[in-house]
């Protein structure tokens, strides 16, 4: 069958060498911001630009215990795969966000419901000109 | 005479085509893939990162630089020799420097 063209949960999650599970939800943003400028007699900006973008993630799991895990400040590799649909071959997108360090990590849990812990991610580029963030179809 | 590897490339945002993120996708790696040499029957893929001005930036690895790391001794240099193809596209090989330094 053919790849349906639509992504419906997350597999292959990993930060560098530890693979995340039960993931429940994930983002990724490419993180750009504006910068608008505006001068004498201006009551508008008159230009504006994207001059700085911060790619990031964030993932929530089940699987508390693994993302508590992660230290606030560790760098690594962050990959998931977006899956097709249906599962069939070729629909599945894979992104990797290099050189991503570790925010926070935070869990939670209401009364008579599962826990889940929720991992946000910042990346940073090593040469101040590449985009850390990439994608493939997986 | 043989022909340099490409290692790298750099295209118009603009080439993308589909309706979809997958079709969009798919049609810059029709484009990359072969000329890249990625072999997907052996794990292999290209990676797209959307680069600032319109641009996007290909290569088999997803760690893979335009220019050399802040901190090396070659710190701000292209990574690649860049050659500008009639199609609009650039297409690097990467410099001896960086094969070393993988």
């Amino acid at each position: 069958m053919a790849a349906t063209k639509l992504q419906s949960n997350w597999t292959a999650v990993s930060f560098d060498s530890a693979p995340i599970s039960r993931v429940t939800q994930l983002s990724f943003t490419q993180g750009g911001s504006l910068t608008a400028y505006a001068a004498d007699g201006d009551h508008f900006p008159t230009v504006i630009v994207n001059t700085m973008s911060r790619p990031k993630a964030s993932v929530t799991s089940g699987d508390a215990a693994a993302l508590m895990a992660i230290a606030p400040g560790t760098t690594g590799t962050f990959s998931a795969t977006h899956k097709d649909a249906k599962g069939e071959i070729g629909g599945d997108i894979l992104y990797v966000l290099s050189n991503a360090v570790a925010e926070n990590a935070e869990t939670s849990g209401a009364h008579g419901e599962f826990g889940t812990a929720t991992l946000s991610l910042m990346a940073y580029s090593s040469d101040g000109v590449t985009n850390p963030l990439s994608f493939t179809r997986a | 005479m043989e022909s340099m590897p490409i290692d790298a490339l750099i295209v118009p945002e603009s080439w993308k085509t589909g309706g979809t993120q997958l079709d969009r996708i798919d049609s810059i790696l029709r484009v990359a893939e072969p000329i890249l040499g990625v072999d997907r029957a052996r794990g292999g893929r290209a990676y797209i990162r959307r680069q600032p001005g319109g641009r996007l930036f290909i290569t088999n690895d997803p760690r893979d630089t335009i220019s050399f790391p802040i901190g090396h001794p070659l710190e701000g240099r292209a990574r690649y020799a860049w050659v500008s193809a009639p199609d609009g596209s650039e297409r690097g090989t990467m410099v001896e420097e960086a094969r070393h330094a993988r």
